[in-house]
C-alpha cells in the first residue's frame, strides 16, 4: 500500500512552522534580555554610588527589555515566514525520502533539509549585506548569524521528527478520512 | 503546539507589561536622568542649533574628579578615536568595531570644528561643532558640558537633541520604538564610563 500524508493539512503545517519560529525568536530575545541586563548591571553597580544605583538600574533594565521586545516582534515576522517555508519543505520531503517513517532517518533528513534552507537563506542575506556578513566582526557574526543558525537547525530537526511522527501515526491509522469519502462516492 | 501557543501568549503579555511600565514610569525618568530642574533649563553651548522638531533630553552625573581629569576622556570620543566609553560589547553586536581607550591619547586631545566623529565602523558620523578643552564638546547639538562643583568634583551635563521626530510619523515610530531607549542605554553607559575613567586616574 502506498503511504499517504495528504490529510495532514499543508496550511496547518505552515501555521505551526510559523508558530515554532516565533517561539524560537522569543526564546533568543529573552536570553538576550537576561544577558544584556546582567552584564550592564554589573557595570552600573561597579560605577554608581549605592544611593544613585536604583534609578539607573531600573531605567537601564526596562529600556533594554523594551527595545529587545520591540526588535524581537519585528524579527518574528520574517522568521515566521522562514518557519512556514521550512515546515512545508519538511512535510513535502520527509515522506519522499523516508517512506517507512524511521525516526533516526527522519532526524538526519530534517537536519540536511534545514542545512540546505539555511545555506539558501544566508546566500540571499549575503547578497544583500555583503561586507556586513563577514568574520571580521566576530561578535556581530555570532549574534546575528551563528546563534540563530544553531537555533534554526535545532528547531527544524526537532520539528522534522515531530512531523515524521504525525505522518507515521496518520499512516498507521489507515487511509485518511477525505480519501475514504472519495472512495465511497465512487 | 498548545505549549508553544501558550509560551508565545505569555511572552507577548510580558512584552505588553514591559512596554506599559516603560512608558508610564521609565521614560519620564530616563529622559532627564540625574539632571536638576536648573540643569534642564540651563542654556548650553550649541543649543541654538536645536530645532523645535526635536525632542531634547538632558542628563547629568556627579564625577568625583576635577574637570581637568574628565575633559580629556570626552575630547577623544569617537569610534575613530578613543571609543565612546560605553558598553563596547553591545556596540560591537551591531558591527561598530568599537574599542574604548584605557588611557588618554594626546593625539586626540584637540578636536577641531568640522572633524568627523564616527559612531561605528562604516556607520553614521557626526561633525564636531564646538570644543573648548575641559569646558564643553558638541557634536551638532549633542553637547557634553562640564560644570565644576568644587576643586575635586564635577557635574557632567549631557544634552541630546533627537532626530526630527515631530516632522515625520515614520521617524517618530522608529525613534520611540527603538532609538530612544537604545540611545539612553548607550548614553548613560557613556556617562558612567567617563565617570569611571576620570575617577580612576
Amino acid at each position: 500500500m502506498e503511504k499517504s500524508s495528504s490529510h495532514v493539512s499543508l496550511k496547518m503545517v505552515a501555521f505551526n512552522g510559523a508558530l515554532v519560529a516565533v517561539a524560537a525568536v522569543f526564546i533568543y530575545a529573552l536570553m538576550m534580555i537576561i544577558y544584556t541586563i546582567s552584564r550592564s548591571s554589573v557595570t552600573i553597580v561597579q560605577t554608581m554610588p549605592p544611593s544613585e544605583r536604583a534609578a539607573i538600574l531600573w531605567a537601564n533594565g526596562f529600556s533594554i527589555a523594551y527595545s529587545i521586545a520591540v526588535f524581537s516582534v519585528l524579527m518574528a515576522i520574517p522568521s515566521a515566514a522562514a518557519g512556514s517555508v521550512a515546515a512545508i519543505m519538511l512535510k513535502k520531503l520527509l515522506p519522499y525520502f523516508n517512506r517507512r517513517f524511521l525516526f533516526r532517518k527522519a532526524i538526519l533528513i530534517s537536519f540536511v533539509i534545514a542545512l540546505c534552507l539555511l545555506t539558501i537563506m544566508y546566500l540571499l542575506l549575503y547578497s544583500l549585506l555583503k561586507e556586513w556578513m563577514t568574520f571580521r566582526y566576530p561578535e556581530t557574526f555570532l549574534f546575528w548569524f551563528v546563534f540563530p543558525a544553531f537555533i534554526f537547525l535545532a528547531v527544524c530537526t526537532a520539528g522534522g521528527s515531530k512531523i515524521n511522527q504525525v505522518l507515521n501515526t496518520a499512516y498507521q491509522n489507515g487511509i485518511p478520512r477525505q480519501e475514504k469519502f472519495i472512495a465511497k462516492e465512487k | 503546539m498548545k505549549r508553544i501557543k501558550r509560551f508565545i501568549k505569555y511572552v507577548l503579555l510580558f512584552y505588553v507589561f514591559i512596554a506599559f511600565i516603560y512608558w508610564i514610569a521609565i521614560r519620564p525618568l530616563h529622559s532627564n536622568w540625574g539632571a536638576t530642574t536648573a540643569e534642564l533649563h540651563m542654556q548650553l553651548p550649541d543649543d541654538d542649533v536645536i530645532s523645535s522638531n526635536r525632542i531634547v533630553s538632558t542628563r547629568a552625573i556627579n564625577i568625583n574628579a576635577p574637570k581637568e581629569k574628565v575633559g580629556p576622556w570626552i575630547a577623544q570620543t569617537g569610534q575613530n578615536r578613543g571609543g565612546f566609553n560605553s558598553y563596547y560589547w553591545l556596540e560591537n553586536l551591531f558591527g561598530a568595531m568599537m574599542v574604548n581607550a584605557v588611557t588618554i591619547h594626546p593625539e586626540w586631545q584637540n578636536p577641531q570644528p568640522g572633524d568627523t566623529v564616527y559612531y561605528g565602523k562604516n556607520e553614521g558620523y557626526a561633525l564636531v561643532s564646538l570644543f573648548k578643552p575641559n569646558e564643553y564638546y558638541s557634536l551638532s547639538g549633542w553637547t557634553f558640558y562640564l560644570q565644576p562643583v568644587d576643586a575635586k568634583h564635577t557635574r557632567l551635563i549631557v544634552r541630546y537633541p533627537s532626530m526630527e521626530v515631530r516632522q515625520s510619523k515614520f521617524a517618530a515610530l522608529y525613534y520611540y520604538g527603538l532609538f530612544e531607549p537604545l540611545h539612553f542605554i548607550m548614553e548613560s553607559g557613556m556617562m558612567m564610563g567617563i565617570k569611571r575613567n576620570a575617577e580612576k586616574q
